[in-house]
């Protein structure tokens, strides 16, 4: 193995193969909107009741900050990603571990989108398929896009994006069966309930690491972060609009046992000749989840390539063949609700709070530097 | 042509792999219905219809006997030569026993199974969902049923009453669902009253005019007609001919397209004292005796006889829901939704409740009287 080897923190990306900045904007857009928007607004009524809404402007602003903080760190240098930078900062050894337990997170997150996305399609539409069956042919897709490279990955998320960004138009008819009242009292949440219903929101925010590891790919740096937080607030802004249809449909007790409350908004939709219009949605979410499996999936075995220098190929199989087998096997409903805990627990903290911390010594290793170069 | 093929026949073969459902061999639940037994197990009427061409009549009847409403369809599959389907069920009678315990526990199932539909009617009999369910008829009674609730929502005759409402209601603390009542009438099922529930259970009802009042405190009407009966000796001056010799007492006026607005108002938390302001707006249609509306003086006149009506009706329907401790209007959840820190339990407002003082404020405005004065 390659352990020992030192590794350059600045990638070479060669021109053929960068992309635009402009494709961030969908990158975000797709990758935070995945299958935690479906449940996310139990998990945050739970914390702020009713007040809900100013919960998820709080956690809106946060992550435009930690978004902020992510371009301040990453244009510190010429050209990284978050392995160079841990590399740099932490030494070989200590970054490089820091780095696989980051591709460890990413490998959980990607596993929740399939298994979360399997759980609903077998609840929504074919209670008798297997499991084995829709891992498969999810996963054939994704290998097979991952195996053309960044590119077109990004060009899937671009594509399924618009593709799939109608769905948001069908609220209206559930929107309109809203009561107001449910939102009142209004600002009964205590400071402490409505900051912990913005952590609540972490789990649909994640996939902002991306930032981190495509960072290298991108073309005009200087205009990356305008579309970065324009999909940062295309996601706040989703959430929003679930959320509060969703209070404002179930109110209190009924939120809070709905696993997935936007399905159900979108079950109430009814034409005469769609009755049903979540089969729909559950079939169309595939379009949501690919995109996102194959931007994982990519993270990984391009994370895997540039800490010990493993063919991409290689990476790709095997974290195929254990999400088969996860696919395949985890069937319990409680046991994947708790892995999506671990691993939106762990999120929050590597991805949204971690760049906090690093900014600082990035600072200070960048000061030092100076210094001794100004010595020497 | 390479990558077509493959792919074709990949697409075709995946057809397998998903369970079919020939539909000449399923019976597609239209109508459940659910009557308590002695020891304490439900009787279950369920309607189907069936796509057999070789079979005459397409809707088909069986009873069951389960402790659930999925255990039912699982109980009457074994009676029936179909496969049994629950995805197009519409309407759900209870007997009239079995709702005065609750019929909540036969309602779950359509929050949990994300295969069963939300769009569909309860209703509560009269006697026993049985006797509703097997009126010989000769049109499709699922379909009657279900068109009589449908239609007379549309025409606003109906407050809102579905299954989605019960829930909302349901689960919502400080108000209680409204269902309609099914009465059997010379052979055939029509709506008569309103059930009233405290949380799922049955506990009494609203006649029609009633579930006017009701719907004028709780909803907007559009276009509706009412008949409002007034007395008639304000008017005694203004009647030019006695055309109406049966009734020397009262005066009938029928309201058309009438609007309405109202709002509840919480004005003393801690005494509870409510307001109510409705506001109609309706043209005169028909009175039951000639009378001359020759000037305002008139009009206003019949204004305030119809308002002071309505409150007064209105008053006594509010007593009655106070005497059976609904709260099918939401005083409760007014009372929720304006005091902070406070967290309503429902045993709290069943005391409360009967204490509230409400005050109610109609303002009748009558636009037009036709085309002849």
């Amino acid at each position: 193995m390659t352990w020992g080897i030192s590794m350059d923190i600045n990638v070479a990306v060669k021109p053929g193969i960068r992309i635009r900045a402009f494709y961030l904007f969908f990158i975000i857009a797709n990758i935070q909107n995945g299958t935690g928007i479906m449940g996310v607004p139990r998990y945050i009524y739970k914390e702020a009741k009713q007040d809900s809404w100013v919960s998820i402007l709080i956690a809106g602003l946060f992550i435009h900050i930690v978004v902020f903080v992510m371009f301040q760190i990453l244009n510190k240098y010429e050209n990284t990603d978050i392995f160079g930078i841990q590399v740099d900062l932490f030494g070989n050894w200590v970054g490089k571990i820091l780095g696989t337990i980051f591709i460890t997170y990413v490998f959980g997150s990607l596993l929740t989108v399939l298994i979360n996305y399997i759980q609903v399609v077998q609840v929504f539409i074919f209670p008798t398929l297997s499991r084995w069956m829709i891992t498969i042919l999810l996963l054939l897709i994704v290998t097979y896009a991952v195996l053309g490279g960044l590119r077109v990955a990004v060009g899937v998320a671009f594509i399924f994006f618009i593709l799939s960004i109608w769905l948001v138009i069908f609220l209206y008819k559930p929107m309109t069966l809203t009561d107001f009242g449910h939102f009142k009292p209004l600002l009964e949440a205590s400071p402490k309930e409505l900051l912990l219903g913005a952590k609540a929101t972490s789990y649909s925010f994640l996939g902002l690491e991306i930032l981190f590891f495509i960072y290298p790919f991108i073309d005009n740096k200087k205009k990356a972060q305008l579309p970065t937080q324009i999909g940062i607030a295309t996601t706040t802004f989703i959430i929003l609009l679930v959320t509060g249809i969703s209070i404002g449909f179930f109110g209190g007790d009924t939120l809070e046992q709905a696993i997935w409350p936007v399905l159900i908004l979108y079950k109430l939709i009814e034409y005469t000749l769609i009755e049903r219009f979540d089969i729909i949605v559950v079939s169309q979410w595939m379009m949501v989840i690919i995109p996102i499996m194959i931007l994982l999936s990519w993270m990984i075995t391009y994370g895997v390539k540039r800490l010990y220098k493993i063919s991409q190929k290689k990476t790709l199989f095997v974290v195929i063949l254990l999400l088969l087998i996860c696919g395949g096997t985890i069937k319990n409903q409680y046991t994947i609700e708790t892995i999506i805990d671990y691993v939106a627990q762990i999120g929050f903290w590597i991805v949204i709070i971690y760049p906090l911390i690093l900014y600082p010594l990035v600072l200070i290793k960048k000061k030092t530097n100076k210094n001794k170069e100004g010595e020497s | 042509m390479k990558i077509v093929l493959p792919i074709l026949c990949m697409a075709t073969l995946l057809i397998g792999c998903v369970d079919t459902k020939q539909i000449e061999q399923l019976g597609i639940i239209t109508s459940y219905g659910a009557d308590l037994l002695e020891d304490d197990l439900i009787n279950n009427t369920l309607l189907y219809t069936q796509f057999d061409p070789d079979i005459k009549e397409p809707i088909q009847l069986v009873e069951s006997k389960s402790n659930s409403y999925e255990g039912a369809v699982d109980a009457a599959n074994l009676k029936t030569n179909y496969k049994l389907v629950t995805g197009q069920l519409r309407l759900k009678v209870f007997g009239k026993e079995l709702a005065k315990q609750g019929i909540v526990r036969l309602l779950t199932t359509h929050y949990r199974d994300a295969e069963e539909p939300s769009r569909l009617y309860v209703v509560v009999s009269d006697t026993t969902a049985k006797d509703v369910l097997t009126i010989n008829t000769s049109f499709n009674l699922s379909k009657f049923l279900y068109n009589l609730i449908d239609n007379n929502r549309k025409l606003e005759i109906l407050p809102k009453s579905d299954f989605k409402d019960f829930a909302h209601k349901y689960a919502d603390i400080g108000i209680d669902p409204i269902q309609p009542l099914i009465t059997i009438e010379k052979k055939k099922p029509i709506i008569e009253r309103l059930a009233l529930f405290q949380n799922d259970v049955f506990v009494g009802s609203l006649t029609t005019e009633e579930t006017f009042l009701f719907k004028l405190v709780m909803e907007n009407f559009k276009a509706v007609t009412q008949e409002i009966t007034i007395p008639k000796q304000p008017f005694e001056e203004f009647i030019k001919k006695h055309e109406d010799k049966r009734d020397a007492e009262n005066l009938h006026v029928i309201l058309s397209e009438l609007r309405s607005g109202q709002k509840i108002t919480l004005e003393d938390t801690k005494n509870l004292k409510y307001n109510v302001d409705i506001k109609i707006d309706a043209n005169l249609l028909e009175i039951s005796e000639q009378v001359v509306i020759e000037d305002e003086k008139v009009l206003n006149k019949m204004e305030e006889q119809i308002s002071k009506k309505i409150n007064k009706k209105l008053e006594e329907m509010l007593d009655k829901l106070k005497e059976l401790n609904v709260d099918t209007i939401g005083f409760g959840r007014i009372y929720n939704q304006e005091t902070k820190h406070k967290e309503l339990t429902e045993q709290k407002w069943r005391e409360l409740y009967p204490t509230i003082d409400v005050t109610f404020n109609v303002d009748v405005n009558i636009l037009r009287h036709g085309v002849f004065d």
